[in-house]
């Protein structure tokens, strides 16, 4: 599986009567994109907006975050099974936009839902110290902001959002066709010409239902057994997130498309080690014997693999930490050693016993921040969304104001604020 | 304790675990019809009495038992 993957920088986004790409200048025509993205009955109504990296704006209610692609020259196309029909991707040729994402939010109405299936709200600021914690803060973001219509519910919404994002995404992409890149990387998983250590990437998504699932091929993974796909397969948006919630470790579309574990198992895959490919599983199941299941899974595959080494992150926070634990140990009994992603409950101080469950087994664990630690926020000059976010569904909601400075008790709402494939500027210091 | 990860509890250190129904709701089964979800409860009540009731040399994973 050969894949090109051609890089078009963007450094300006403005609006404009085309959608155009001028070297690295964007045009954006704003009643196109809106007419392509506001489309579906579940929606009301559209807002696009315009935010530019490290501007004093706050984003709130985000649903998803997308960074443009498109295929050209074949008959694929990205985000198959969602977009367009389920057939090979990974191969022939991809343009992408870099510094450049789009983002769907808007407030979910929660119709009545309970528990993990509420519409939970979250923000993000592109300035201050919150934009060191998430990747798109050096990034142009066109916000697409919907009101939705009266009678859509949960599953006509989730999907008109997922479908939205990604046909603007792949629109603004058709953009690149006539532009020189400024990177063009072949991606393949050639066989090296020695032997060297097969690491494999253990990716665990979130899938639990309504607005907490991930999908591949279209295919929702709320039953996900581990399975094995290619990194070419992210790459072309085979694997689609959508959810709210769990916002301060939610994996977004653009962190599969552009998630670091894969890019550096890339970078250095032939020289250093044989990358084996990524098995995807899913966390959250609801008795010890399916979170076995999934864990010997993942080890047979290592196994089956030849794999000398694995490499898990984390999909989601709570019971889930408990598949992987056990997958470690089922590695280590395998004599495949292990490496673990994952953020911690360590308490507002950080001194707490940081995660809900482990095994003697893992001994190897870096940590991608304490999702309980308080996080002060400034004032932003601008907020894309309302004055307001709802907070504590469990007592039917309570505004909490977003306009002024604004104290975080926990960084769940926050995005990436503990992301658990490691994009974040920040480090821990022993003390 | 009654719970649906009954192996991760004895590995924290609980002396008498109840095997439970499922994560979101250890003590119950909603997807029953309500009769065989009170004998299902009132099965694992039992069980839970007779861990109380049993002397242990070490810890132990016991079973709902029938109403």
């Amino acid at each position: 599986m050969r894949l090109e993957l051609r890089t078009f920088d963007v450094e300006s986004v403005a609006f404009g009567e085309r959608t155009v790409l001028a070297g690295r200048a964007l045009t954006i025509s704003r009643e196109e994109m809106a007419a392509l993205a506001g489309a579906d009955p579940a929606f009301r109504s559209i807002d696009v907006q315009l935010v530019r990296p490290g501007e004093a704006a706050r984003i709130t209610q985000i649903t998803d975050v997308i960074e443009p692609r498109v295929k050209v020259g074949g008959t694929a196309g990205v985000f198959p099974g969602v977009l367009g029909p389920v057939e090979p991707v990974g191969r022939g040729r991809t343009d992408r936009l870099r510094g450049l994402a789009v983002v769907t939010a808007g407030e979910v109405p929660w119709l009545g839902a309970k528990g993990l299936f509420v519409a939970h709200d979250g923000l993000l600021d592109m300035s201050g110290p919150g934009a060191d914690l998430h990747p798109y803060a050096g990034l142009h973001l066109v916000v697409l902001r919907f009101e939705f219509a009266d009678g859509a519910d949960h599953e006509a919404c989730e999907r008109a959002l997922l479908v939205a994002g990604q046909k603007v995404a792949r629109a603004l992409a058709t953009t690149a066709a006539a532009e020189e890149p400024s990177l063009v990387e072949t991606r393949e998983l050639v066989r090296p010409d020695r032997p060297l250590p097969r690491v494999l990437y253990a990716c665990q998504v979130q899938s639990q239902g309504v607005f907490l699932r991930s999908r591949l091929y279209g295919r929702t993974l709320d039953e996900l057994l581990p399975t094995l796909v290619h990194p070419n397969e992210l790459a072309d948006g085979a694997l689609t997130s959508g959810g709210l919630g769990g916002h301060g470790i939610k994996l977004h579309t653009w962190m599969h498309q552009n998630n670091p574990v894969v890019d550096g198992l890339l970078a250095r895959h032939g020289t250093e080690w044989d990358f084996a490919g990524i098995v995807l599983h899913r966390g959250h199941f609801y008795l010890f014997e399916d979170k076995q299941r999934v864990a010997l899974r993942i080890a047979e595959i290592a196994d089956l693999l030849r794999a000398s080494g694995v490499i898990f992150t984390l999909g989601g926070g709570g019971n889930n930490i408990t598949e992987v634990m056990l997958a470690i140990q089922e590695c280590e009994r395998r004599d495949i050693r292990t490496v673990l992603l994952a953020w911690e409950h360590a308490g507002p101080e950080g001194s707490d016993y940081p995660l809900p469950y482990a095994v003697p087994e893992a001994v190897a664990i870096v940590s991608t921040g304490n999702v309980d630690e308080p996080l002060e926020l400034p004032a932003m000059d601008r907020v894309v969304g309302g004055a307001a976010i709802r907070v504590r569904p469990e007592v039917g909601g309570v505004a909490f104001p977003v306009t002024g400075p604004v104290r975080l008790e926990r960084r769940t709402l926050f995005l990436g604020a503990a992301d658990p494939v490691g994009f974040q500027r920040m480090g821990a210091v022993e003390s | 304790m009654i719970t649906a990860l009954g192996p991760v509890a004895s590995e924290l250190g609980a002396n008498r675990v109840v095997r439970g129904v499922k994560i979101p709701h250890p003590c119950g089964d909603p997807t029953l019809e309500r009769s065989r979800d009170r004998a299902l409860r009132i099965g694992l009540i039992r069980g839970s009495l007779r861990a109380l009731a049993t002397k242990l040399d070490k810890a132990e994973i016991f079973e709902g038992e029938a109403a």
